[in-house]
């Protein structure tokens, strides 16, 4: 009997705490939920503001690219005509104006790149929150990972001329050591220099464009048409920088073989290099 | 045998060692001669662009859109682009700008234009 009651009692308080927690769940919860979901809103919004600022910045780097490249085009050519009568200290100043241009352009470039690479962060955290229909998230994803692979073939194709440029580069370095009148192809670097910075100007504008698929802000066939107008505008730029670099070649050949003729050279430096005009 | 094959001896087995350590020191000297059409390297690209990986439903979707999945792995233009020779020399620069095939850069085109029709 006793111990009955004593099961009877500890039942009692067991169910008095039961309830009791019960009732301390009922009021807790809501609180808690209130708090998350504050949390939630206020990290949206923090996102959204960084999202804003970051698509202002990159309007600004944009616009800042756009003028100095056309500044850049324009000064680049005026002041290449007079290259080849100007002095050698003349040629080296015009050389230093131009490279401190083009660095402006580049510090523009890399800074979208940077504000790009930050984007990128937030587009991947809101985007299957953003496009809730699987069916449409699928085809934009698809998409978008076949644009970045486009521009991945683009990317290599400029920084394998970038390569290219930079041995042309040195050679050129080389033949103004052994004291041969390099003045007729240090303008053709320069132009190939700029065509370059252009083209990179263009990858950063054709990455861009992409990534807006996943932002959901602007209309899906608006970035497809914008998508195809720069691959076009890019490819035309590669394929001039592909000639300007052939018209190096040729030029650098030209040069080097008298020294050829004059020295008795390995048989791999004496042969002629031809390129290629068609495309 | 006696002592003067002994001392022959040791002198035949002095001379073809010390004519063989020459052998191998002067191998050792010789300028290695470039080879410039075999020597490749591959350009590094930076890795700033990250796809969205899809699951298995969206691919799933994919499919039952009649789309296929979008392609992984290396890309072969992409590689060929990439691959450039080691040689300074004109000739090998030369030879990579003519080997630089820029057809199908923009393969995908058509594709981005199918899947985002309609939406």
């Amino acid at each position: 009997m006793k111990t009955m009651r004593r099961q009877i009692f500890i039942a009692i308080v067991l169910g008095a705490l039961l309830v009791a927690g019960f009732a301390f769940a009922q009021t807790t919860t809501p609180s808690t939920a209130t708090s998350t979901r504050d949390q939630l809103k206020l990290r949206a919004q923090e996102l959204n503001q960084l999202k804003t600022q970051l698509r202002q910045e990159r309007t600004e780097i944009f616009q800042d690219i756009k003028k100095e490249r056309t500044t850049l085009r324009t000064e680049v050519k005026t002041m290449l005509q007079n290259y080849a009568s100007s002095s050698l200290e003349e040629r080296q100043e015009i050389r230093e104006q131009i490279k401190n241009q083009r660095k402006e352009v580049k510090e523009n470039i890399l800074a979208l790149r940077q504000n790009l690479k930050e984007n990128a962060k937030l587009l991947r955290e809101n985007f299957r929150e953003k496009f809730q229909n699987v069916k449409q998230r699928a085809r934009i994803a698809a998409a978008h990972g076949r644009g970045l692979r486009m521009i991945n073939r683009y990317r290599a194709a400029v920084q394998r001329f970038s390569h290219i440029l930079g041995k042309l580069e040195s050679r050129v370095e080389k033949l103004k050591d052994r004291g041969v009148d390099v003045s007729s192809v240090e303008p053709l670097i320069e132009e190939a220099h700029d065509m370059e910075t252009a083209a990179e100007a263009k990858l950063e504008e054709f990455k861009d464009n992409y990534e807006k698929l996943l932002s959901g802000e602007q209309k899906v066939s608006e970035i497809a048409g914008k998508g195809k107008t720069i691959a076009k505008e890019l490819k035309e730029e590669i394929v001039k920088l592909h000639d300007k670099l052939k018209e190096i070649v040729r030029a650098i050949a030209a040069l080097e073989r008298p020294l050829e003729t004059s020295t008795s050279t390995p048989s791999s430096e004496t042969t002629t290099p031809e390129t290629e005009d068609n495309e | 045998m006696d002592r003067n094959t002994l001392i022959i001896a040791v002198a035949i087995i002095v001379i073809v060692l010390a004519t063989g350590v020459l052998y191998f020191l002067m191998k050792e000297e010789q300028p290695i001669t470039p080879i410039v059409s075999d020597q490749k390297i591959r350009l590094a690209q930076e890795q700033d662009l990250t796809f969205v990986e899809l699951t298995e439903e969206e691919k799933q979707a994919l499919k039952d859109q009649g789309f296929d999945a979008p392609p992984s792995g290396e890309d072969s233009k992409t590689k060929s682009l990439q691959l450039v020779n080691t040689s300074d020399e004109v000739a090998a620069i030369a030879a990579d700008i003519n080997a630089t095939d820029l057809s199908g850069l923009d393969a995908e085109l058509a594709e981005i234009d199918k899947l985002l029709s309609g939406l």
